[in-house]
C-alpha cells in the first residue's frame, strides 16, 4: 500500500430521484479512513449512513465526487472492474442474510477467494476459524447455525483475505446484546491484532463505543468526528441531533 | 376470499404452458375435422343424387335382371348400373401403372349423367368402343393427354389401344379408365354391376323405397343417406391413424403442460407459505385457501384455453400445410371449425390447470398457522422412504409386464405389454427422480465445473438445493425427449433389422412379383431373363397352398442352385447343403431335422425329409421343396410366383433395369422391385417418420422449456438477496448470468440424458417385441440422440436467458434493500 489511507472520499454526493422528489442522501462528504483503524459511522435514521457506506464500498455509484480505495480511484470504474475491486480489496459484513444457503460455512468463507481464482489458504482458514470459534462448525450449512454463528462466519469471510477494508452495515442489528458484543469484540481484535481497517455503520451507541473513532452523520453531512468515543458520549451526541 | 397470495404476473408462464397445450389439442382437432370434411366432400361424389342403392357383396356382381327389378320398384324414378372391373393401364413406356402394386380399374360411362360417380373435368365422355377417359391423377403421373392413345391389357392378356377423349375427377387411389359399357364388357369379359343406384320420384320416401327393393343374396340395400354415411366412415378410416397419432402427441403436450403447471403452483405455494400461514393465523379456513387457489388456477386455465384456441387455428393451418408438403394426399379445402374443438379446449384448459394445481393447493392447506412465525425451510412432501417404496413397487410391476411382453411370440400383444411396462417404469423413474436428479446434475456438472469454476459450482448447488423442483422441471423434458429417443430408436432398429433380414435372405438386386390380382408370372419371363448375360443369378420361386400335419402352409418350389445364393434363409437347425431332391426346408417352427414330412395338396400326398429348419420368410413360404418335389404335388403349375434376380458385376443399374423392362415387354402385369431403391426409399421414409415425430414432440419440448424459464424466473425472485450478496462479494454480472444459464443447461441436460437412456431402452425392447421370435438388431441412432441432448441443453440455456438477464440487471444495493 502506497498510502496510509485505506479509504478516502472527496466531495461525495448522492442524489436519489430527480426534480422535485430528488433526495440528497449524501451531501458533499469528504472523509478519510486511515489504515488500521476501527471507525463507526453513526447518525439518525435516514441520515445517509447506509448510502455512504454503499458508495465507499463500490456497491453503488456516486452522483459526483471521488472515492479512492487502497490508492485506486473507484469512481468511473466499470461494473466489472468494480466487482473485481470488491472481490479483492473489500470485506463485507451485513446486518443479516450474509451467507449463501447452498454453501457450507467453510465454502462461504472461501468464496471470495475462489471467485478470484486463488487457492484456498488453509492455514489462514484454520487460524481465522479458531480465532472466531468456528473450528467445529465449518462443515455446517447456514441453516444449521445460530444467528451469532452466522455473523461470525460472515466476519471470518470478510477477514479471510486481509482486505484493504472491511465494511460492516449494522453487523449486530439482528443479534442479542451478548452475541452482538462478541462480534464487535472480534472486529476490534482484528484491528488491534492484525492491523485490519474496519468501517462500521450503526445507530447503536454501545456498538459505536467499540470503535477508535466515530463519524456522525446528519442529513447527509458529517456533523462530528469523535476520537476514542464512549457509548455515553455517542448517545449524547445523537440525542442532540434529535434521533 | 380474494387474496390468495398468487400475483397474476407470476401466473403468466402457467398460462403460457396451457396456451401451448390447448393450441396443440385444438389444432389437431381442427385439422382432423378439416381433413375429414374435405374427404367427405370427395367421397360424397360417388353418392351424389343417389336416393337408394343396391350394392353387391364384395367380389360379387349384380345381374342385369337385378337392375331391371330395381327399375320396376315402386317409387324409383331413374336407375344406373355401375360396373367396375380390373383393367390394367400401361404408361407410355409400356409399364404397368400401379399404386402400391395395385393395377387400375375400368368403369363404365354410366346410364344417367346425374348418377355418375365422377366429374368430367375436360374433354368428353367416351362414346364409342375405342374411346376412353382417364382420371386426372393418372393423367398427371403418366403424362397422357386428350388425343393420346393409351394401352390397356384385356382379360386375355392382350394389349388394346384406346384413344383418350376426356379427363375425369374421381375419388380413390388407383388409376381409373372410363369406357362405354360395351367396351368395358368386351375388354374385361365381365358382366354385371358392382352397384345399382337410383333416384326416386317426388313424393316417394327413400326408406320405403329401399325396403321395397328386391335384394339378391348377400347384396345390401341402402338409402342414399346411409351410403353417404358409410362412405364418410370409409373416408375417416383413411385418416383415423393420423388423427389418433396426432391426438396422442396432443396428449403428451397436455401431460407436459400439467407437469409445468403443477411445478409452478408448487413453487408459488412454497414461496407464499408465510403469507398463507399468516392468513391462517388471522382465521382463514383450509377450505378457503384451497378454494381460492383452485379458483385462481381455473381462471388461468380458462384464459389460457381461449388464447390456445386462437393459436390452435394457426397450428391446424400449419398441420394442413405440413401434411400437404409431406405428400399426404389430403384434398385441399379450407379449415373447418366445428363446436367440438371449442368445447374440448374450454374444458381441457381449466381442467388440466386445476388438476395440476390440486396437489400443491392441498399442500398449501397443510401449512400450519405457526409456519408464519418460523423461519424454517418447508419440508418437502412425502418422506423419502414411502417414495422409494412406491417407486420400487411400480418398477417391479413395470418390469414384470415388460418381461411378460418380451416372452410373447405374437408381436401385437407383446408390444402392448412392453409399452405398458415402459409406462410403469417411467412412472417409477418420475417418482424416484427427486432422489437421483441431484446426483445426475452433479455428474453432468463435472465438466462445466472444471471449465467455469465458481459459477458452475454455484449452479450445481442451486439445481440440487430443491430436488423436487428440479425433478419436476426436468420431468417435462424427460417425457418429450424420452418419446423422441424411443421413436427414433424403434425406427432405426426396425429399419436395420428388416433390411438385414431382407439382405440376408435375398442377396439379390431385383424382386419380380405378379401385380395385384394376377396369379403368377408367365414362365416365358424367367426363360427370357435366364439367357441374359446382364444377370448372373436368377431364381424362379413357385408357391402354392398345401397342408402339413401342423396345419395349412404355403409350399414353395425353388431350384437347389438358388438355395444359399439367391435365397439364403437364416438356418436354425441342420444345414442348407443337405437340401436336394426328396428333402425340404421347413420354416413352420415345428419338427426336427431328419423328420419325414407329409405334404398334402388336394388329393396328392408327397413325403420329404426335413433337411434344415429355417427362419420364416413371407416372400417364399413355410415348406420349401426342390422343383421336382414341387411338381409332384402341383403338376399343373407353370407360373412363377416370384423371380429373384441379381445383376452381374459390371452391369450398372439403369442398364439392368432396361433389360428387365425389355424382357417384361410382353408381360406387363408384374411388379419389379429394385431392392436398392426399396432400401433408399425405406431409409427416406424412416428419416421422414423421425422428422415428423421430432416436429410434433417439439411442441411438448417448447412447453417443457417454458417450464424451465418459469422455474428459473421464480427461483431468481426467490434468490434476489442471495444474488445481491454474491454480487457484493465479487461475482460479476456475467458470472451471475452464467450461473443461471449453467443451472438451466444442467437441468435440461439431465432431463434429456435420462430421457434418451429411457427412450433407447424401451425403443429397443418395443422393437424386440415387434419382431417376435426374431432378434431385433439394436441400432442406437447416436447422432440423432446426441443432437436431441444438445438441442435440449442449448434450448434449456436459452430458456434461462430472460431470467438471468433480470437477475443480472438488478442493482446490488436495490436487491439487498427490497428482499
Ligand atoms: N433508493 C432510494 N431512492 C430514493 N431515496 C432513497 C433511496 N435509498 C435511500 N434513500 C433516501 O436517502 C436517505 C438516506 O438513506 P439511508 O438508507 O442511507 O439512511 P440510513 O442512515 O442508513 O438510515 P437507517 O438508519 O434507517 O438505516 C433517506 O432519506 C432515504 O429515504
Ligand atoms: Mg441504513
Amino acid at each position: 500500500m502506497t498510502t496510509t489511507h485505506a479509504v478516502r472520499a472527496d466531495e461525495l454526493v448522492k442524489v436519489y430521484g430527480e426534480g422535485e422528489t430528488a433526495v440528497t442522501a449524501v451531501d458533499r462528504v469528504s472523509v478519510t479512513f486511515p489504515a488500521g483503524q476501527f471507525t463507526a459511522i453513526v447518525g439518525p435514521s435516514g441520515s445517509g449512513k447506509s448510502t455512504l457506506m454503499h458508495l465507499l464500498a463500490g456497491l453503488d455509484t456516486a452522483t459526483s465526487g471521488s472515492i479512492r480505495i487502497g490508492g485506486v480511484e473507484v469512481t468511473g470504474l466499470a461494473d466489472r472492474d468494480l466487482t473485481v475491486l470488491r472481490r479483492d480489496r473489500i470485506g463485507f459484513v451485513f446486518q443479516a442474510f450474509n451467507l449463501l444457503p447452498t454453501l457450507t460455512a467453510e465454502q462461504n468463507i472461501l468464496l471470495p477467494g475462489e471467485l478470484a481464482g486463488r487457492r484456498p489458504d488453509r492455514p489462514r482458514l484454520a487460524q481465522v476459524a479458531a480465532d472466531l470459534g468456528l473450528a467445529d462448525r465449518l462443515h455446517h450449512y447456514p441453516a444449521q447455525l445460530s444467528g451469532g454463528q452466522q455473523q461470525r462466519v460472515a466476519c471470518a469471510r470478510a477477514l479471510m483475505s486481509r482486505p484493504d477494508v472491511v465494511f460492516a452495515d449494522e453487523p449486530t442489528g439482528s443479534l442479542d446484546t451478548r452475541t452482538g458484543a462478541g462480534v464487535l469484540e472480534l472486529l476490534r481484535r482484528s484491528v488491534r491484532e492484525w492491523g485490519q481497517t474496519v468501517v462500521m455503520v450503526t445507530h447503536d451507541p454501545v456498538a459505536a463505543g467499540y470503535a477508535d473513532r466515530v463519524v456522525v452523520l446528519a442529513d447527509g453531512r458529517i456533523v462530528d468526528d469523535l476520537r476514542a468515543p464512549t457509548p455515553d458520549g455517542v448517545a449524547d451526541r445523537l440525542q442532540r441531533l434529535g434521533a | 376470499m380474494r387474496r390468495t397470495g398468487l400475483r397474476p404476473r407470476r401466473l403468466v408462464p402457467t398460462g403460457l404452458a396451457i396456451v401451448l397445450a390447448v393450441a396443440f389439442v385444438a389444432g389437431t382437432m381442427i385439422f382432423s375435422d378439416s381433413a375429414k370434411g374435405a374427404l367427405v366432400d370427395q367421397y360424397a361424389r360417388a353418392a351424389r343424387n343417389v336416393d337408394v342403392a343396391l350394392t353387391a357383396a364384395p367380389g360379387g356382381r349384380l345381374a342385369p335382371a337385378d337392375l331391371e327389378a330395381v327399375r320396376r320398384t315402386d317409387g324409383v324414378a331413374s336407375v344406373a348400373g355401375r360396373m367396375r372391373e380390373r383393367l390394367p393401364l400401361l404408361d407410355r413406356n409400356g409399364r404397368l401403372v400401379a399404386s402400391f402394386g395395385t393395377p387400375g380399374y375400368g368403369i363404365d360411362v354410366g346410364d344417367d349423367s346425374a348418377l355418375r360417380p365422377y366429374d368430367l373435368t375436360s374433354g368428353s365422355p367416351p362414346a364409342s368402343d375405342g374411346e376412353a377417359a382417364i382420371d386426372s391423377k393418372t393423367a398427371e403421373t403418366t403424362g397422357y393427354r386428350i388425343g393420346d392413345s393409351a394401352t390397356v391389357v384385356d382379360a386375355s392378356d392382350q394389349r388394346r389401344s384406346l384413344r383418350i377423349v376426356g379427363i375425369v375427377a374421381i375419388t380413390g387411389g388407383v388409376s381409373t379408365t372410363v369406357l362405354t359399357r360395351a367396351a368395358l364388357t368386351r375388354l374385361t369379359d365381365a358382366t354385371g354391376y358392382r352397384e345399382v343406384v337410383a333416384t326416386i320420384g317426388s313424393g316417394a320416401e327413400a326408406e320405403a323405397v329401399r325396403d321395397r327393393l328386391p335384394v339378391p343374396a348377400e347384396a345390401v340395400a341402402r338409402t342414399g343417406d346411409q351410403l353417404r354415411r358409410d362412405l364418410a366412415k370409409q373416408a375417416f378410416a383413411q385418416i383415423s391413424g393420423l388423427t389418433i397419432g396426432l391426438l396422442l402427441f396432443a396428449a403428451v403436450a397436455v401431460l407436459v403442460a400439467g407437469f409445468v403447471i403443477a411445478n409452478t403452483f408448487g413453487i408459488l405455494v412454497a414461496q407464499r407459505q408465510r403469507e398463507t400461514a399468516l392468513l391462517r393465523c388471522v382465521g382463514a379456513r383450509r377450505g378457503q385457501i384451497l378454494r381460492s387457489l383452485l379458483a385462481d388456477s381455473a381462471l388461468v386455465g380458462a384464459a389460457g384455453a381461449v388464447l390456445g384456441l386462437v393459436l390452435g387455428y394457426a397450428v391446424a393451418w400449419g398441420l394442413l400445410a405440413g401434411s400437404v408438403a409431406l405428400g399426404l394426399q389430403l384434398p385441399s379445402g379450407g379449415l373447418v371449425l366445428t363446436p367440438y374443438p371449442l368445447l374440448v379446449s374450454l374444458i381441457v384448459g381449466p381442467l388440466v390447470t386445476m388438476v395440476s394445481a390440486v396437489v400443491p393447493a392441498v399442500r398449501a392447506t397443510r401449512i400450519p398457522p405457526v409456519a408464519a412465525l418460523r423461519m424454517a425451510v418447508p419440508a418437502t412432501g412425502r418422506s423419502r422412504r414411502s417414495l422409494v417404496v412406491a417407486a420400487a413397487l411400480v418398477a417391479v410391476a413395470g418390469t414384470l409386464t415388460t418381461v411378460a411382453g418380451l416372452r410373447l411370440a405374437q408381436p401385437e400383444p407383446a408390444m402392448i405389454l412392453v409399452v405398458a411396462g415402459g409406462i410403469g417404469n417411467f412412472l417409477a423413474l418420475l417418482l424416484i427422480s427427486p432422489l437421483v436428479i441431484g446426483r445426475l446434475v452433479a455428474v453432468l456438472g463435472w465438466l462445466p465445473g472444471r471449465l467455469f469454476g465458481v459459477p458452475a459450482r454455484l449452479a450445481i448447488a442451486n439445481a440440487r438445493r430443491n430436488p423436487g423442483r428440479t425433478a419436476a422441471t426436468t420431468a417435462a423434458l424427460l417425457v418429450g425427449v424420452g418419446l423422441m429417443a424411443g421413436g427414433s430408436t424403434i425406427a432405426a432398429t426396425v429399419d436395420r433389422t428388416a433390411e438385414v433380414q431382407l439382405d440376408q435372405a435375398y442377396p439379390v438386386d431385383y424382386l419380380i412379383t405378379p401385380a395385384a390380382g394376377q396369379r403368377g408370372i408367365a414362365p416365358a419371363v424367367g426363360a427370357g431373363l435366364s439367357g441374359d448375360r446382364a444377370f448372373d443369378l436368377i431364381a424362379g420361386v413357385k408357391r402354392a397352398d398345401g397342408r402339413v400335419p401342423g396345419g395349412t402352409v404355403t409350399v414353395a418350389g425353388i431350384s437347389g442352385a438358388a438355395i444359399g445364393t439367391a435365397y439364403r434363409p437364416e438356418v436354425t437347425a441342420g444345414r442348407l447343403a443337405e437340401f436336394g431332391p426328396g428333402t425340404a426346408l421347413v420354416a413352420t417352427g415345428e419338427g426336427e431335422v431328419g423328420d419325414q414330412l407329409v405334404v398334402t395338396a388336394g388329393s396328392r400326398k408327397h413325403t420329404v425329409r426335413v433337411a434344415a429348419l429355417v427362419q420364416n420368410s413371407d416372400l417364399v413360404g413355410e415348406v420349401i421343396l426342390g422343383p421336382g418335389d414341387f411338381a409332384a404335388l402341383y403338376p399343373g403349375q407353370r407360373d412363377d410366383s416370384l423371380i429373384l434376380l441379381r445383376a452381374a458385376p459390371g452391369t450398372d443399374a439403369p442398364a439392368a433395369r432396361q433389360r428387365i423392362d425389355a424382357a417384361l415387354a410382353a408381360h406387363p402385369l408384374v411388379q419389379v422391385d429394385d431392392l436398392a431403391s426399396v432400401r433408399a426409399e425405406r431409409g427416406a421414409a424412416v428419416r421422414q417418420i423421425v422428422g415428423i415425430i421430432a416436429v410434433l414432440l417439439g411442441f411438448a419440448l417448447v412447453i417443457a422449456l417454458v417450464g424451465i424459464t418459469n422455474t428459473l424466473s421464480l427461483s431468481v425472485l426467490e434468490r434476489t438477496r442471495e444474488s445481491a450478496l454474491i454480487r457484493a462479494l465479487g461475482l460479476t454480472r456475467g458470472q451471475l448470468r452464467a450461473t443461471l444459464l449453467i443451472e438451466a443447461l444442467l437441468m435440461a441436460a439431465a432431463g434429456a440424458v435420462a430421457g434418451v437412456a429411457f427412450g433407447v431402452l424401451y425403443g429397443w425392447l418395443t422393437a424386440e417385441a415387434a419382431f417376435g421370435p426374431t432378434d431385433a438388431l439394436l441400432v442406437v441412432p447416436g447422432g440423432q440422440l446426441a443432437s436431441f441432448v444438445v438441442i435440449a441443453a442449448v434450448a434449456g440455456a436459452g430458456a434461462a436467458v430472460l431470467p438471468s438477464r433480470r437477475a443480472a440487471r438488478a442493482s446490488v444495493v436495490g436487491a439487498m434493500a427490497d428482499a
